[in-house]
């Protein structure tokens, strides 16, 4: 319930320009992310990087401001990862961010969160307190998922685009607060019409 | 509808490609939870160790008590695995984490007994592969190593990256060896301050010194423990080296802080199994063998023991620490010397108190600690 709550506080900012701004998708056609992604249980680094599960996001964008030249975007996610040996996790979260194009190329950051329904490998126990004995406990757990995260791409004439992005993400609550995930993406943005 | 069949589809995906790690079942041998029911204070013990477990969340506790003449009580209470909801026995194996560098510590002295080492040694000198990479090689001795003088750092307690990679990875902490995990983890790192300066507990003192010890002895250190310590004192449970043993007690934490204990045991596994800082298994009869040969001036002579047991004098604060070895002290026992051994999943402690001649042996598998000064009472 907590994790809910969280969410839902979390969400509440990118809610108040939905509702003022109208954000539209594009004038001909939804745009669908669809990305691939390696990630790993990890502090930010590029020096050591581990290997560590793989995943797929697949997403559509929703646009405030939408120029020739920068985008205000919001997106819409779901994804799945499977971390072999350690857990697995199903997330759905948004992010609201901006990109600037230069001529064909682009760069965007986005911050956001959302939920992610985590199921480790290991099983485990719940106490009851009346008997004092341990019983296996639901093996799916929900937490807060927040991200981070900042890209490059290339914009086709028919406005496909293939992008690579580095993200941030985490696992909340955890015992340190926050258990950091990284994940590095690559993908393609499609019209669809 | 629609939007529902998609839903359900995506979670059935999700569940259906879920793993869940096998957990191993234990072999069945010949053990009892309750072979001491007719020592005298049985009841008053089994009282009390059931009230400390439970206290503590913890599935599965071994005690050994031992007072003055008495005789020996070792009990156990609770579970050794959860899955398969086993009875803990009093003899069965623990990871003892850091009670291993007790052992380490006894063969480096037996060494310099034998003249093959002088605790005054510096690193530059017995490991000269570390020059350049640790600072001030040639002013860490191996007295510092000993009595965590060193001031080297302690990847395992102090880099989130190390603890990172190791949950993101365990398999692949299990084949990093020692090398690989110094260079990976601490050369290059400043020292967190000036050998002798302070104390400052970090297990990469005796990563070093297993090394060291394999070096000269030209053994890997598993069978160094053996030769020195486990078949002369007839310690028939208790190994350093890697083994896929399924009987030794699984371990248990809070890992998400959500109330549940998750089953660590692969962590502790890939972290500790095999090392000379904390990679020890033993049961509670072995490390009481253990304890009484050392402390008998047995294994190494009784200067070397009483060198082991002498805090090490620090330039900055105050250090509670010997030579490989911890004291402690009890309002109801005096001082006393041992080790307590920390792993996600597992809590442990021996402890002999000399003028009191009494000894504890605690086995918890629930690594989130607990207090355990109720045994000092029973041992008054």
């Amino acid at each position: 319930m907590k994790t809910v709550q969280v969410l839902l506080v979390m969400l509440l900012p990118m809610a108040t320009p939905i509702k003022a701004q109208k954000p539209t998708a594009t004038r001909s056609g939804l745009p669908v992310t669809i990305s691939v992604f390696s990630e790993s249980i990890s502090l930010p680094t590029f020096k050591h990087l581990q290997s560590g599960g793989m995943g797929l996001k697949i997403g559509t964008e929703l646009y405030y401001r939408n120029r020739p030249g920068s985008q205000l975007i919001q997106t819409l996610n779901v994804g799945y990862y499977r971390h072999p040996r350690v857990q697995s996790g199903l997330f759905v979260k948004s992010e609201f961010g901006f990109r600037k194009y230069v001529g064909p190329f682009y760069a965007d950051a986005l911050v956001g969160g959302g939920a992610l329904l985590l199921r480790p490998v290991s099983p485990s126990y719940e106490r009851d307190e009346r008997t004092g004995d341990y019983r296996k406990a639901p093996a799916t757990q929900l937490k807060f998922m927040p991200t981070v995260n900042a890209g490059f791409g290339y914009r086709f004439r028919n406005r496909t685009a293939v992008f690579a992005r580095y993200e941030l993400f985490g696992e909340m609550p955890f015992r340190e607060i926050l258990l950091p995930h990284q994940a590095l993406h690559l993908g393609a943005r499609l019209i669809l019409q | 509808m629609k939007k529902q069949l998609i839903i359900s589809a995506f979670m059935a995906l999700f569940l259906s490609a879920c793993e869940t790690e096998p957990i191993p079942g234990p072999a069945a041998e010949p053990g009892s939870t309750d072979e001491y029911a007719g020592h005298p204070q049985n009841q008053i013990y089994r009282k009390e160790l059931q009230a400390f477990r439970r206290k503590w969340n913890i599935p599965g506790t071994i005690m050994l008590l031992k007072r003055g003449d008495d005789p020996v009580w070792i009990g156990a209470d609770g579970k050794s695995n959860l899955e398969y909801q086993t009875d803990l026995r009093i003899n069965d194996s623990f990871r003892t984490g850091s009670i291993t560098k007790v052992f380490v510590a006894t063969v480096i002295m037996q060494m310099k007994e034998k003249g093959q080492l002088r605790l005054e040694d510096n690193l530059a000198a017995v490991l000269p592969e570390v020059v350049g990479h640790i600072p001030d090689a040639h002013k860490i001795t191996i007295r510092h190593l000993l009595a965590h003088t060193s001031g080297i750092a302690d990847p395992t307690n102090d880099d989130l990256q190390y603890q990172l990679d190791l949950l993101n990875n365990p398999s692949r902490r299990v084949e990093k060896s020692t090398d690989e995990l110094l260079r990976r983890y601490v050369y290059g790192r400043a020292l967190v301050f000036q050998p002798g300066d302070q104390f400052g507990y970090s297990n990469t003192n005796f990563w070093l010194l297993g090394k060291l010890i394999e070096k000269i002895r030209g053994k890997r250190l598993p069978a160094v423990l053996e030769e020195v310590i486990l078949t002369p004192f007839g310690l028939t449970h208790t190994y350093l080296d890697r083994r896929d043993d399924r009987n030794v007690v699984r371990g248990y934490n809070d890992f998400y802080a959500n109330g549940n204990l998750m089953d660590v045991t692969a962590i502790d596994r890939a972290d500790s199994d095999g090392q000379a800082n904390g990679g020890l298994i033993s049961t509670a009869e072995d490390l009481l063998k253990f304890s009484e040969a050392f402390f008998g001036g047995k294994i190494i002579g009784r200067a070397s023991v009483q060198e082991m047991m002498t805090i090490q004098p620090v330039r900055k604060g105050t250090n509670e620490y010997g030579l490989g070895l911890e004291s402690y002290s009890s309002p109801e026992l005096g001082m006393g010397w041992g080790h307590n051994g920390t792993l996600l999943g597992v809590d442990t402690n021996w402890f002999h108190f000399p003028d009191a001649k009494a000894t504890y042996i605690i086995f918890n598998n629930n690594g989130g600690g607990a207090d355990k000064s109720f045994v000092e009472k029973l041992l008054k």
